[in-house]
């Protein structure tokens, strides 16, 4: 396993044994215990979700002040609040007390929280209100806000979609995200209005290590393999002609192990390229969208926004997908084999009522839990940890394709059908779990 | 509830064939239950209100109008449908049905529990499922069906690649 590390043979260029990069011979390997190794997992708690900035949530989630979205990230069960004077936190949801769970509904509005063992009450912005006995604390008992509710040590946003960070030391967001921040904006820029999540947000559960997910969501490769009898639906119902065909584009590394793809592809979408089977009556409609981005952004910045379709990883665990739809996922370990997956819908938050309609339309035929697609990339992935479990030979996964002998790993470049951008994310996978990058410092 | 009469015995005997259907994997005549503009809906987890949810508005987890439903079963008849290849066993089991008349058309509401099992591992979804039937040419059709499921998520089923 350590002659792996031997820098002298500039063969490999990474910090632990699980990455090998044999730029001679053009390969790139993860070693399969990565998916399943217990210390693994235990490490990418301490390192990766703890160094890394982490999605919370869309502004949108919280309408009005009083707003709150409770949300287990990383690990933590936070509140997302909006107080009363519009002001958003993150807050640990356990009262400062004992520990109890204070927040036990998924989303609502409160005025305050109220912990359900000794009554200790809190406002959304985290402040101990009152303790409820009258004896026993001293007058200054909270003076110094030690029985506030703990915030995350960072919180911060980027075009309304609300990150945390549990390292105080922390980069700042906007130079975490790197490239990806422009593509982030590229969605944002589809409404003058923002954008708004979308009522009906799903969570689901599955066999198989997180970074399964992560591959498979930018991982092109696989689309008219695994999903042929997605495109033979789509074949018949955009032009009779082969779908899969059709694709062009690139993928590449953004920086930080953040990387994308974006592929011209006609399947219709409505922000904004119309395709018949949406019907005449969206016709105008999408071209007023369309002419309205025109407008407010250029011509070509709107033909990019309008027209093409990315699939983006946020390192290490975001996914935002801009293709039929807007899909935000984030995956989240909580075994070596197993992980939780929440996944939104957005759209403007202006939208049209027919166009909201056909978004969901194009949306539900292929993503989601009983989708067209997604149920077989979750049979991908159980395939996987099944055969990473129970004795595949080789032991480790190649994600060499369209790598090339000069390539910068963390801003690879390839055609979309490549890897480039599952490299740029392995090689920082590497690099947080092995402290080369702490990503602003290491605080506890 | 309306006073004109209905057959309880044909409805339920209707309710206990589509489930029949379903369990053989006879996607092919379940379709064909529908009507020329039925519908067939999985309402999103973990609302309260999921029966009278519109999906036009809210995401649903399945929203077919009668051209996907007869795609969806053409899909999963297919080998590359993978999630279900080998086909899941089901086992639907329909219970408490309710009936009344609305004008021409029968509403029914039933709860459901299907058994799935896959790779040896056993999963339950279970649910309230709401019929809207009409009789044409003396048969009964579907003319909208939605489950509403009785989860929060679907931790640990993590699809419905099956036809509640």
């Amino acid at each position: 396993m350590a002659t792996l590390l031997d820098p002298q043979a500039d063969r490999t260029e990474t910090h632990t044994p699980h990455v090998a990069v044999d730029r001679d011979r053009l390969r790139f390997r993860v070693d399969r215990r990565a998916y399943s190794d217990r210390d693994i997992f235990l490490r990418e708690r301490d390192t990766i979700f703890r160094r890394c900035w982490l999605y919370l949530g869309h502004g949108s989630e919280l309408p009005a002040p009083g707003s709150f979205v409770a949300r287990s990230v990383g690990g933590h069960d936070l509140i997302f609040t909006r107080d009363r004077g519009g002001e958003v936190h993150a807050l640990f949801n356990a009262c400062s007390h004992r520990g109890s769970t204070i927040c036990r509904e998924p989303a609502g509005k409160a005025r305050v929280f109220t912990c359900p063992y000794h009554g200790w009450v809190f406002g959304l912005d985290g402040r101990l209100k009152d303790t409820t006995a009258k004896a026993g604390y001293r007058a200054d008992f909270n003076d110094d806000r030690l029985y506030d509710l703990v915030a995350a040590p960072r919180l911060e946003s980027f075009r309304d979609f609300w990150f945390v960070n549990f390292n105080p030391a922390a980069i700042p967001l906007v130079d975490y995200l790197a490239g990806a921040g422009d593509y982030l904006a590229m969605i944002a820029d589809q409404s003058a209005a923002g954008l708004e999540v979308i009522e009906g947000s799903q969570a689901f559960s599955c066999y198989g290590n997180w970074k399964l997910l992560v591959e498979n969501s930018y991982d092109a490769y696989h689309g008219p393999s695994l999903h042929s009898s997605y495109f033979e639906f789509l074949d018949n119902r955009v032009s009779g002609t082969n779908m899969a065909a059709t694709q062009t584009g690139f993928g590449k590394g953004l920086g930080n192990g953040h990387g994308a793809f974006e592929i011209a592809l006609v399947t219709g979408r409505p922000v904004a390229q119309w395709i018949p089977a949406f019907g005449e009556d969206a016709k105008p409609k999408i071209a007023a969208v369309h002419a309205e981005l025109v407008a407010r952004l250029g011509a070509a910045r709107a033909e990019r926004v309008a027209e093409r379709q990315r699939n983006m990883i946020i390192f290490p665990n975001l996914v935002v997908n801009d293709n039929l739809a807007i899909s935000v996922r984030s995956v989240w370990p909580t075994a070596p084999d197993r992980m939780d997956v929440r996944v939104w819908a957005l759209g403007p938050a202006d939208e049209d009522a027919m166009l909201r309609r056909i978004r969901l339309d194009n949306y539900l035929t292929f993503v989601g839990p009983a989708g067209f697609a997604t149920p077989d990339d979750i049979e991908a992935f159980e395939l996987c940890q099944r055969g990473n479990d129970h004795g595949a030979p080789g032991r480790w996964s190649d994600i060499s394709k369209g790598m090339t002998r000069d390539e910068d790993l963390l801003h690879a470049e390839g055609d979309f059908m490549d890897e480039a951008q599952m490299r740029s994310w392995w090689t920082q996978w590497d690099r947080v779990m092995a402290g080369a990058d702490t990503l602003g410092g290491v605080a506890g | 509830m309306s006073a004109s009469p209905f057959d309880r015995e044909a409805v339920e005997d209707f309710l206990y064939a589509e489930a029949e259907l379903l369990d053989a994997w006879r996607l092919e005549q379940w379709q064909a239950l529908f009507t020329d503009d039925g519908r067939y809906e999985v309402a999103p987890v973990g609302m309260t209100d999921a029966e009278t949810l519109d999906p036009s508005r809210v995401l649903f987890l399945v929203a077919d109008d009668r051209t996907r439903i007869a795609q969806r079963c053409i899909r999963l008849m297919k080998k590359s449908a993978h999630a279900e290849y080998p086909r899941s066993r089901t086992r639907h089991v329909v219970a408490n049905i309710r009936i009344e008349r609305a004008q021409d058309d029968i509403l029914t509401s039933a709860n459901f529990i299907i058994y799935r099992v896959r790779r040896e591992e056993v999963m339950r979804y279970m649910g309230r499922v709401l019929h809207r039937l009409r009789s044409v040419d003396g048969a009964l059709r579907i003319v909208s069906k939605r489950a509403c499921l009785d989860l929060e998520s679907l931790k640990p089923q993590g699809t419905v690649s099956i036809i509640l």
